[in-house]
């Protein structure tokens, strides 16, 4: 049970019209990971999320969130007791004040913990008294944490958190977060932040044009992906590089750039077998992101 | 059932500025037509419109057949509006549906709510009539207004279903209010035609009681039984029409 | 530009409010032998026309719908979050206010201008004749009555922040104008009439007509005028109080 995956999907779909949001994304978040869920603008990330927690419907595939079929409406009033969703926009009812709408949160959940409540309420300097409306985003998106975390969630998922705040609060979000993942409790997080992905992420999985493009644990792809670029001197045209580890190449000119998870030396060794002069460079997040996402030239 | 009444309360806090100024409204013209009497009565009820009290045919004329009727239709329509489709506009549907509340108990919620506050306005009458009578030394007999305020429950529940279907259906949040508004003027047009003519099917008039064989018309009284099977119908029909929102709701895309 | 953004966002509403209005008027125009069949006393064609459409259902239903068009504004839009991009284009709140007026009335004189279109057109295919002239009287008073029962609406959107209440106000405010113009104190001001003014039973009293449909007098233009003036105050206090808010 430890080692099935919260969240699972199989050749989850969605079209919008002629538009594929969302196209066979077939993927998997692990328990008590902090799984950053990366993708450009448009990418599809939202609407997988939106899949997962029952606001849209898949137009092909499937998903599990705990075992529990998202597809399924009464399966998805299970899912949605047991999670945390805060929202990319951080919509709130603007015309309850922020005790009202703690109080009215706090009634869909039994497990719900005063002493959280109130420890978030006064470290993160919420008004009680005053409208959600007229609190600036920041505001929102920390009663939007507080409401999330009060509930004691198995999962957290979280659409852009970072969206609207300010560094200190960037920080302490991701302070928080790794609490909570300390706490036992899988968080499942979108962000355009590479940085802040890179800095509290176990595992990171990408999305481009609605399919997964890259699973990995950040360790991994900080320790075994690598950069390799390859020159060729002759003025024979230069070969693809079809090989096991090959995540992504691209060819410029005379140069060969490639993304590799494993086998680095055979890769290496093919390329001098060529000619080539292979010159091997660590990755971060940033590199893998844009090497695997960008538009090829 | 916990989370009932945190769904009523939200429901209420969204309707509730909506509700206050129609019942206030309402209220008004209960209050300005008991103690307004002296200067309004000459001018609708002209001599000898109505046989027996004249008092009973002025408030007729001014509230259960006359403006009061027409302000609370509109207030019923207008109590209806908002829901998910609102809330998407409002970038809150998505805090909405992820709360543990299946669809069908947040639109059966809001429904409950509208219904209960309909009831709320339809009593209105009753309750500021008698007591503003009973100050001005004038009466309208309460049997009568107690069977106004079953009609005007009914037809209000009816007018307000259909408000509920079109912002169901409909995004744009005043296009929902349009078309309840054209409904509520072109089906009276409607129910002319053939074979709809048939029926008593005009609301309007089943409220106000007009050319209805329960109300004579020459006294302004309901006379006989309560037409408790046009109002079981009308009831019956606002149930479909809210049940088939809560379908709509369940199938539909939030995105 | 503001032009267009003011018709995306009436848009839907005026093309449910027009076909609405066609449907209304062509349901009573096909719908005349029957009605005036069953009527108590004999109905000429153009008082079945007045009765039905320029007095009754049909201006009721044009009313209501020149509230609707009237709803919406800077102060919705903050509920909607779209206020901060709109106070941020390079334009005055006054213009915002100006252009959304003027795109509002355009579309309730359009409103007022169908019947006179479809009537005329269609009473051959019932073997009737309606003049357009006549029409295109009613909807000058349409129009004229319309251009406040809009403002009406725009001035209590800028005053009141939820969506629907403005609708409700609007509502009360012209049975209220409707009651107190029959007060035997006004009896001599047919202008403060309004609804009266729109259906043409005023300037037909006035002008003794036996039948309140067959009128050809002038229009009330002092009345049309006053109508104006008061569009013009509504939506300039509704200005002010738009361009001295603040929206947070």
């Amino acid at each position: 049970m430890a080692h099935q995956p919260v969240i699972e999907t199989h050749g989850l779909t969605r079209h919008y019209g002629n538009v594929q949001a969302v196209h066979g994304l077939s993927l998997t978040v692990a328990r008590r990971q902090i799984t950053g869920f990366l993708g450009r603008n448009g990418a599809g990330k939202s609407s997988t999320i939106k899949m997962l927690l029952g606001m849209i419907r898949p137009t092909a595939g499937t998903g599990r969130v705990l075992g529990y079929d998202i597809a399924d409406p009464a399966q998805s009033l299970q899912i949605r007791r047991r999670i945390a969703y805060v929202g990319e926009d951080k919509g709130l009812y603007g015309y309850m004040t922020v005790a009202e709408l703690i109080r009215f949160t706090r009634a869909f959940y039994p497990d719900w913990r005063p002493d959280i409540e109130a420890r978030l309420l006064q470290a993160y300097q919420l008004p009680p008294g005053r409208k959600v409306k007229a609190i600036s985003k920041g505001m929102r998106t920390k009663l939007a944490l507080l409401l999330a975390l009060a509930r004691r969630p198995e999962i957290i998922i979280l659409d852009e958190p970072s969206e609207g705040l300010d560094p200190v609060s960037i920080e302490e979000l991701l302070q928080t977060l790794q609490e909570v993942r300390a706490g036992g409790t899988s968080i499942f997080f979108s962000s355009h932040q590479l940085s802040e992905v890179e800095r509290i992420a176990d595992r990171v999985l990408m999305i481009d044009r609605g399919q997964l493009v890259m699973d990995a644990l950040l360790s991994d792809l900080l320790n075994n992906y690598r950069n390799i670029t390859v020159e060729f001197a002759g003025q024979e045209p230069v070969p693809a590089f079809d090989l096991a580890g090959v995540e992504r190449s691209r060819i410029q000119g005379r140069q060969a750039r490639m993304l590799a998870s494993a086998n680095v030396e055979g890769i290496v060794a093919h390329a001098r077998a060529l000619g080539a002069v292979a010159q091997v460079t660590p990755v971060n997040l940033r590199d893998a992101f844009l090497d695997l996402v960008r538009e090829a030239p | 059932m916990k989370t009932l009444a945190p769904l009523l309360f939200k429901a209420w806090r969204e309707s509730r500025g909506r509700f206050l100024l129609g019942a206030a409204l309402l209220a008004a013209i209960c209050v300005l037509a008991v103690f307004g009497r002296a200067s309004l009565m000459k001018v609708f009820v002209p001599d000898e419109a109505f046989v027996g009290s004249p008092y009973v045919g002025y408030i007729y004329q001014l509230v259960y057949g006359g403006p009061a009727r027409g302000l609370f239709v509109i207030t019923a329509i207008v109590l209806a509006l908002g829901g998910l489709q609102r809330e998407r506009l409002h970038r809150t549907a998505g805090f909405t549906l992820a709360l543990p509340a299946s669809r069908a108990l947040l639109v059966g919620v809001q429904a409950l709510l509208g219904l209960g506050q309909i009831a709320a306005l339809s009593a209105l009458p009753l309750l500021l009539l008698t007591v503003c009578s009973l100050l001005a030394h004038v009466s309208y007999p309460l049997g009568q207004m107690a069977r106004f305020s079953l009609l005007w429950f009914a037809g209000g529940a009816a007018f307000f279903a259909v408000g509920f279907l079109a912002a169901t259906l409909l995004r744009s949040e005043y296009a929902a209010l349009a078309v309840s508004f054209v409904f509520m003027i072109c089906y009276p047009i409607a129910v002319l035609f053939p074979p709809l003519n048939r029926y008593p099917l005009n609301v309007h008039h089943i409220m106000s009681g007009l050319a209805m064989p329960y109300f004579d018309a020459h006294t302004a009284l309901l006379v006989g039984a309560p037409p408790w099977a046009l109002l079981a119908s009308m009831l019956a029909v606002a149930g479909a029409l809210i049940v088939l929102a809560a379908q709509i709701t369940k199938y539909r895309d939030y995105s | 530009m503001l032009w267009y953004k003011m018709w995306r966002e009436s848009r839907v509403r005026f093309a449910i409010s027009a076909v609405a209005l066609l449907w209304m008027c062509g349901a009573v125009v096909l719908l005349q032998q029957r009605v005036r069949a069953h009527a108590d006393e004999p109905l000429s064609y153009a008082r079945y026309i007045w009765s039905a459409v320029y007095k009754a259902n049909v201006l009721d239903l044009y009313v209501l719908l020149v509230i609707v068009l009237g709803l919406g504004g800077v102060l919705q839009e903050r509920a909607q979050g779209t206020a901060g991009f709109t106070l941020s284009l390079p334009v005055s709140r006054w213009r915002l206010i100006a252009v959304r007026a003027a795109t509002g009335w355009v579309q309730v004189a359009l409103l007022a201008l169908l019947p006179a279109l479809l009537i005329p057109l269609l009473s051959p295919f019932v073997g009737e004749a309606y003049p357009f002239a006549r029409a295109l009287q009613f909807s000058v008073l349409w129009a004229g009555g319309g251009m406040a029962i809009f403002a009406l609406a725009f001035f209590f959107s800028a005053v009141l922040s939820g969506a629907y209440s403005p609708a409700i106000a609007s509502v009360a405010g012209l049975i209220a104008c409707s009651v107190f113009a029959e007060l035997p104190l006004l009896d001599g001001h047919p202008a403060f009439d309004l609804l009266g003014t729109m259906h043409g039973a005023r300037l037909s009293a006035a002008h003794g007509a036996a039948s309140l449909a067959a009128f050809a007098a002038p229009l009330p233009w002092p009345s049309l005028g006053l109508y104006a003036a008061v569009a013009l105050c509504l939506v300039g206090v509704a200005g002010g109080i738009t361009a001295r808010r603040d929206f947070s």
